[in-house]
């Protein structure tokens, strides 16, 4: 898998594209692609991004004052999606490869366990 | 400052004035400040106030007198049977004369009152009334008592009086007379300048009274050297203040004596000029005269010596005073071209024609101080670093000008004031005894003097660390550069100019000597400021945003088409999503409510169904799973 | 022990089966267990059941708070008594694992109605976790290579003097279960990473806390960790198993480090952390483009690469540049610098510096401490590069690591002891692997052990695939060596080994179970003699000081006077203040007059000074003394200077030749007074001071402000009292200025210099008359 991104650089690429029709061809790929399953584990990836995305944008206006409350919000969020990110590439059935003991039961197992851990030390931590 | 010297000036004779001449006498001055002391006691209620009074006012010569009214009191206080009543109303009457108080037997009382075996005083009473009232005494019963009383107490008070006695009594008083030279061996020398009696000013002049009254009966000068009548001549203008009417009638009729008397006239050399001698009062005058201030005729007064106290330089020697009138000499001082400072001139004085009775006529000592004006210069008032790192820039200043412009100093810096002192007579430099720097605030008008180096003439003043004398006040100071000594006839206090301090600020100005025990401000603690949360429309609007995206997690899932439908109703589904649903619910109540350890002890609790029911629902669906794969 | 462990691992080919293999697994880490905690009790035996050295009292202190009052109170406790007159948080400003490790002991002991004293828990903690630490090793070791190198390892680490010399019974402290949290954490990372689980990557998340909770050395944790990541992504060894364990690590492991009070929100703030967060940042950024990449054409990718890779890298860069410089990052701290250069502390942290455990290593103490392992350590290294797979790779960064700090530090020894253990472990078993295996052909002894291990690496990693070569190569070494050389080889080794166990037990014995507050003296007969004056002397202060009595000393005795005789104390080691510990420094070093203004600033009471003149102890105060010199010179540099306590040839000397400065500082006079008077034995003088060999040079002087309050037996520790004022108060000078009024002494007055009243008359008295005619 990496050597793809080495050889790819040794390319002689195409003329130039520009972004949008870059993007436009990966949200037309990913729409076809990835099954109805990790969509919604997408779709919640999405949720999870605009959360943090207001989060960080309540940092950078008004500011972190009681920290330790702005972090654990922050750091949840952060946790919710990585933990969701990993979830999702376990259960993802091309990643199987990679997981050999890990059935996506075992993911889903997982990912509640971690997050009950996680909202633990968040909630001991928010004040 | 100038006010100051002549005392100063006083106290430095006192102390240093050694010579026996005396150098002073009973001034015109003195003599009426006496007559206020005797006059003072009126109306009278007492006989020997009466007594003491009028004798001494008598021998003042006042003659203010009202006689007839002190003779009625005289009558209306005597008493017969008393010797000391009878003894004091004789002597009162006989001082304002042509005064009778009804006598009874007096003569007994009197009479009866002389025989052996009674103290001196009272044979001296007894005695003496007899004499006054002119009755008839016997004098050898007189003379046997007061030979017996005297064997007995042989104190110099009683021989005083037995002086006194003998020099009225008709008969033989050798043997008293011989005995003046034991007597006045008792008398204790004090500083080798007084002789005194134990017993005070009254005894001494007494004993001195009556010893020069027996000699004029005896016609037989006193057997006491000359400088021993000095000193007690000295004694006694050394007590010329005093306010007991015994003792100053005694003192004035002992002074009358020693001016008077065949015998022995001390003299007395006094400084009739102001101590300072200046250019412009070049002339040191001196008045030779005996103890009451009386010319003693004419003399010719010599300056011995005249000697620079400090520098011990002579400047002059043997020369003459002019004589201005019968009793004062005058010398120019000046002529000899003194250097600043104090002298002490050894004045002799020789009569015209030789007096053996004069006494005191060499060594008198005059102390005087030669004055000059002085002059200021090279002011220069500058502001420095304290650590020398640049050089001061300093301000040059006139006397008597002011400088132009604000000093500005703050604490780590140091006030330099640079001075020189120039002797205007003769231009040499010279220090001054006080050399004060005055900073007044303007505002609280508190004034903080430091003392200048006199030595070098310069003043370094470093604020820093006097800070605690300006109490911390920042803010304008004036500056008075002050400068006086007792040779300096001008001495001054100068504004030099303004200056306005810096301190460090929040060190409050306090009075230290007052509140060192007083109560501590209390201390309180300071919490940090907890930082400005924002406003609650704020963060309420930012908690519907943060919400909000779940809208968009519904929407999509919409669109992608969550199926709900294949829940699993099984007691394990529904069991683990409760499970979970009070996880969430008991994190929530630790955020409310629980401490940790309670929440870890439920925790557990809870997690073992939902281990169990989790375990179960997700196993039935891998199975489930599997078993659609493989079929 | 080790060599136990290898017979039981010939035997086992006898049974080929699972059961016996795990017995004989249970049964040698038990024994290993078993050995490690009983070569520990050499300092019990010996002595008896106490706490050790300086810091242990402070935790013991702490933990016997803790279980009296509370978690929460222990948590919120201001400790009044420590560092007078500030006090110190003491909630705030420890790693409380310790103390609730042994407390959580203690509370289900007496759940079990076992009723155990706390400082006997306190005392045997470290060894149960120099246990508890074999068994994480092994575990770490079987990942890393095999089940029976992991055995090794575990009984390596179980006796090895690098490690004991922390964990010994008494020595109660956060090192002992920090080791074991780190190889525990260690094992379940290598755990998450091979299997990819974010079950185990929050259970190393976990352990992770309770190494931050344990010891402040978990940020080798969070740096190696992140770096071996980091080198995974450079070799291209990326893997979304590598993502998973590592993001859901960091993540967890980042908000559960910041639930530690003393650490707070270090974890985002300072440097030492920000590697970790890096990484962070560039496994998910590199996962976002593999994801990208997998939809996208090449020249697509690039494109998008090259803009994306630069954007964040900008952005990156600018924003530590920018926190860092704005102050919200702190720089690197001192402790951490002087990691890097060794000069670093001596020159600017005199504090550091001066803490033994904080010099560099000796080659020599890397023999003593770990003995022939240092030596096989290097093969094991050798093994791993040769057969290297993502989770060697990690052991490789360790010990490279390890072995960098561990030579700039004594202390981080105890961070190289685990790694060298498995390394060496590992060279062992390869080799008696190579020459048992022929020994025995038709049963290879040592494939037991060692196949189902490489066989499941082979399942897990068809990847790597080495194991294979290696396997091929071994038929052809063991055809080219004899019989005999294989047999003489082997008993060589075992030999070796043999001589480990007996090194490790003789240094456990000798050097490291000394408690240090009861010394020991060996007479000439051999018979020992304890020396017991700390604990007489902190008795003495118990008994007989007010309750509120202030003592200073130098900060090393600050725990010790608190623990044992319960009293406030001016320093300890907690050395969180550096300038209050060089007002004492400066208190020390200052003459009795100037030393008496401070001491009376900081309300002290007594003063307490270890002098080992008499004994010989060569750990007592006047050998401290150039540190407490430093230390004051670097904050008051204009009172207290270093070079005016050295000869003008720079020699450090107490006798005569000593430097004036020296002879008449207060710890000098507290040290010697009245030593003058003491002659210790016929062929030396009065005053000869054993520790530094020499007569002292200044004898019989007096103290005015202070009186010897008590002296030990052995006179070790001296206790001082601080005089209290003189009753007549100062007089405040007057406020008005009249300082230069002396100079101006009036000439009159200056003349009578012979002391007359002034103006008391001169008096002759008269003749009396002796009797009449």
């Amino acid at each position: 898998m990496s050597k793809r991104g080495d050889t790819s650089a040794a390319l002689k690429s195409a003329p130039s594209e520009n972004l949008v029709s870059v993007l436009k061809k990966f949200y037309d790929e990913y729409m076809t692609s990835t099954s109805k399953r990790l969509k919604i584990v997408d779709a919640y990836l999405v949720y999870i991004l605009f959360t943090g995305v207001i989060q960080f944008v309540y940092c950078a206006l008004v500011g972190t004052f009681p920290f330790n409350s702005f972090l654990s919000g922050f750091i949840s969020t952060v946790g919710s999606f990585v933990l969701a990110v990993c979830l999702r590439l376990q259960v993802n059935p091309q990643n199987k490869t990679d997981f050999v003991g890990i059935s996506p039961e075992r993911a889903f197992a997982d990912f509640i366990f971690a997050h009950v851990i996680l909202h633990l030390v968040v909630i001991n931590f928010i004040g | 400052m100038a006010k100051v010297t002549p005392i100063l000036y006083l106290f430095a004779v006192a102390v240093v004035g050694q010579a026996l001449t005396p150098s002073t006498f009973l001034t015109t001055i003195d003599q009426d400040r006496l007559k206020k002391v005797f006059k003072s006691s009126t109306p009278y209620t007492d006989l020997p106030t009466v007594h003491y009074s009028i004798l001494g006012l008598k021998l003042l010569g006042d003659t203010s007198i009202n006689n007839q009214e002190i003779c009625s009191t005289i009558t209306k206080l005597v008493d017969n049977k008393s010797v000391a009543s009878l003894y004091h109303a004789s002597a009162a009457a006989k001082g304002v004369g042509n005064c009778k108080f009804p006598v009874g037997d007096t003569q007994k009382v009197l009479s009866e009152a002389i025989k052996d075996s009674v103290p001196v005083a009272d044979i001296f009473y007894a005695f003496s009334a007899l004499k006054n009232l002119g009755l008839q005494v016997d004098n050898a019963k007189v003379t046997s008592a007061l030979t017996e009383a005297l064997k007995k107490d042989d104190s110099p008070q009683s021989a005083g009086y037995g002086f006194f006695v003998a020099s009225q009594l008709t008969g033989d008083t050798k043997k008293i007379f011989d005995s003046i030279e034991d007597v006045v061996a008792q008398a204790d020398e004090v500083d080798d300048k007084y002789l005194q009696f134990e017993g005070g000013l009254y005894t001494t002049a007494l004993v001195v009274d009556g010893a020069y009254k027996l000699a004029a009966k005896e016609k037989k000068a006193p057997t006491m050297s000359d400088d021993k009548v000095v000193k007690f001549a000295n004694y006694f203008l050394s007590r010329k203040h005093v306010h007991q009417l015994r003792a100053a009638y005694q003192l004035v009729s002992v002074i009358k004596t020693l001016t008077d008397n065949q015998f022995h006239i001390p003299v007395a050399i006094t400084l009739a000029s102001p101590v300072a001698v200046t250019s412009s009062s070049p002339n040191v005058k001196v008045q030779v005269t005996n103890l009451l201030g009386g010319s003693i005729g004419s003399l010719t007064v010599t300056a011995d010596s005249a000697k620079h106290i400090s520098s011990e330089a002579i400047v002059l020697s043997k020369k003459p005073f002019t004589s201005k009138d019968s009793s004062t000499y005058e010398l120019n001082f000046m002529q000899a071209k003194p250097v600043r400072g104090f002298y002490k001139i050894i004045i002799s004085a020789k009569p015209s024609k030789e007096d053996k009775k004069l006494l005191g006529l060499t060594g008198a000592e005059v102390e005087v101080k030669v004055t000059t004006q002085v002059s200021i210069e090279n002011v220069e008032i500058g502001v420095a670093d304290k650590d020398q790192t640049t050089a001061a820039r300093t301000t040059k200043v006139q006397y008597p000008g002011k400088a132009s412009t604000v000093f500005e100093a703050d604490y780590h810096q140091k006030i330099i004031v640079k001075f020189q002192l120039k002797d205007k007579a003769d231009g040499t430099k010279m220090s001054a005894h006080q050399t004060f720097l005055k900073l007044t605030n303007q505002k609280t008008n508190q004034e903080i003097i430091f003392v200048a180096d006199a030595a070098s003439n310069k003043f370094d003043l470093d604020i820093g660390s006097s800070a605690g004398q300006f109490g911390h006040l920042s803010g304008k100071y004036s500056m008075e550069l002050i400068i006086g000594d007792a040779v300096i006839e001008n001495p001054f206090s100068w504004a030099l100019g303004e200056v306005n301090l810096n301190f460090p600020e929040g060190q409050t100005p306090k009075d230290k000597g007052l509140d060192r025990y007083a109560k501590k401000p209390e201390i309180k603690h300071l919490f940090r400021e907890p930082e400005k949360r924002p406003a609650a429309v704020v963060s309420t609007v930012f908690t519907f945003l943060v919400l909000a995206p779940v809208l968009i997690l519904v929407l999509l899932w919409m669109k992608i088409g969550v199926n709900v439908s294949n829940f699993p109703m099984s007691l394990s589904a529904v069991g683990f999503h409760l499970c979970l649903a009070a996880i969430f619910g008991l994190y929530y109540l630790y955020w409310v409510e629980l401490n940790m350890f309670q929440t870890v002890r439920y925790l557990g609790l809870l997690a073992l169904p939902t281990f169990i029911f989790g375990n179960r629902l997700l196993s039935g669906i891998a199975s489930k799973r599997k078993g659609e794969k493989k079929v | 022990m080790a060599d136990a462990g290898v017979k039981n691992d010939i035997r086992s080919n006898m049974w080929r089966t699972g059961a016996w293999q795990s017995l004989l697994t249970f049964f040698i880490l038990s024994l290993a267990w078993l050995v490690g905690f009983s070569s520990r009790l050499f300092a019990v035996i010996r002595f008896e059941s106490i706490i050790h050295e300086f810091d242990p009292w402070f935790n013991y202190r702490s933990t016997h708070y803790m279980v009296e009052h509370g978690f929460y109170n222990f948590l919120n406790w201001f400790d009044d008594t420590a560092w007078y007159p500030l006090g110190r948080i003491v909630g705030g400003t420890v790693y409380p694992g310790l103390m609730v490790t042994s407390g959580t002991i203690h509370w289900i002991l007496h759940m079990l109605h076992i009723p155990v004293h706390i400082r006997d828990i306190c005392v045997f903690l470290a060894p149960i976790f120099s246990g508890m630490t074999a068994i994480a090793v092994y575990f770490f070791t079987k990942e890393i290579w095999s089940a029976g190198a992991g055995l090794f390892a575990a009984c390596f680490i179980a006796i090895v003097p690098g490690y004991i010399s922390r964990s010994v019974a008494g020595s109660y402290d956060n090192e002992g279960i920090a080791i074991f949290a780190l190889m525990f954490t260690y094992y379940l990372w290598i755990k998450s990473v091979k299997t990819g689980s974010m079950f185990w990557a929050i259970f190393t998340a976990l352990s992770y806390f309770y190494m931050v909770s344990a010891w402040g050395g978990y940020v080798f944790i969070i740096n190696l960790i992140p770096l071996h990541v980091f080198v995974l992504l450079l070799m291209g060894r990326y893997s979304k198993r590598v993502y998973i364990a590592y993001s859901t690590f960091f993540i967890t492991g980042l908000i559960l480090s910041m639930q530690i009070p003393f650490v707070g929100f270090q974890p985002i703030k300072t440097s030492e952390h920000m590697a970790s967060a890096g990484v962070f940042a560039l496994i998910n950024a590199y996962a976002v483009i593999k994801y990208v990449q997998s939809f996208l054409t090449k020249a697509e990718f690039k494109f998008f690469f090259i803009s994306a890779v630069g954007g964040a890298a900008s952005i990156i860069f600018c924003t530590v540049v920018g926190l860092t410089w704005a102050g919200v990052i702190h720089p690197w701290s001192g402790r951490f610098y002087s990691l890097w250069d060794t000069g670093y502390a001596k020159i600017h942290i005199p504090i550091i510096a001066s803490v033994s455990e904080h010099q560099p290593t000796t080659w020599v103490s890397f023999f003593f401490d770990l003995h022939i392992l240092v030596c096989a350590f290097p093969a094991g290294v050798w093994y791993c590069v040769k057969h290297v797979n993502d989770e060697r790779v990690f052991v490789i960064l360790y010990a490279i690591f390890a072995s960098y700090f561990a030579g700039v530090m004594v202390r981080l020894m105890l961070t190289l002891t685990p790694v060298v253990c498995v390394l060496a472990a590992i060279a062992f078993s390869k080799t008696f692997e190579i020459y048992l295996k022929d020994d025995a052909p038709k049963s290879s002894g040592k494939e037991t052990s060692e196949e189902p291990a490489e066989s499941k690496n082979d399942r897990l990693y068809d990847k790597v695939g080495k194991t294979k070569k290696t396997k091929e190569e071994k038929p052809k070494d063991q055809d080219a060596m004899g019989m005999n050389i294989k047999t003489i080889v082997i008993i060589a080794l075992l030999m070796i080994l043999m001589l480990f166990a007996v090194h490790c037990t003789w240094v456990t014995s000798s050097a490291y179970s000394s408690p240090s507050i009861v010394l020991a003296s060996y007479n000439h007969d051999g018979s020992r003699t304890i020396l017991d004056d700390f604990r007489e002397a902190y008795y003495w202060l118990r008994q007989n000081t007010d309750d509120k009595a202030r003592i200073m000393s130098w900060w090393d005795y600050g725990y010790q006077i608190a623990g044992m005789g319960n009293r406030t104390t001016l320093v300890d080691n907690n050395t969180w203040n550096n300038s209050h510990i060089a007002l004492v420094g400066k208190a020390m070093s200052s003459n009795e007059t100037a030393a008496y203004d401070i001491m009376r600033q900081l309300d002290v009471n007594y003063v307490l000074v270890i002098f080992g003149g008499v004994i010989g102890y060569s750990g007592d105060d006047i050998n401290k003394f150039l540190w407490m010199v430093r230390i004051a010179e670097g904050e008051h540099p204009r009172d207290i200077k270093e070079a005016d306590y050295f000869t003008p040839q720079g020699e450090f000397r107490v006798d005569s030749a000593g430097s004036q400065t020296l002879l008449n500082c207060l710890m000098y006079k507290l040290s010697y007074y009245r030593f003058g008077e003491l002659q210790l034995d016929f062929r030396s003088p009065a005053g000869y001071d054993r520790t530094r060999g020499v007569e002292i040079g200044n004898k019989n002087f007096k103290l005015t402000h202070l009186e010897e309050a008590y002296t030990s037996e052995h006179w070790l520790v001296r206790i001082y009292k601080v005089k209290d004022l003189e009753n007549r108060e100062k007089v405040a000078k007057p406020t008005i200025p009249a300082q230069k009024w002396k100079k101006r002494t009036s000439k009159k007055t200056s003349r009578k210099r012979t002391g007359s009243i002034k103006n008391q008359p001169k008096i002759v008295k008269g003749k009396r008359k002796s009797g009449k005619k």
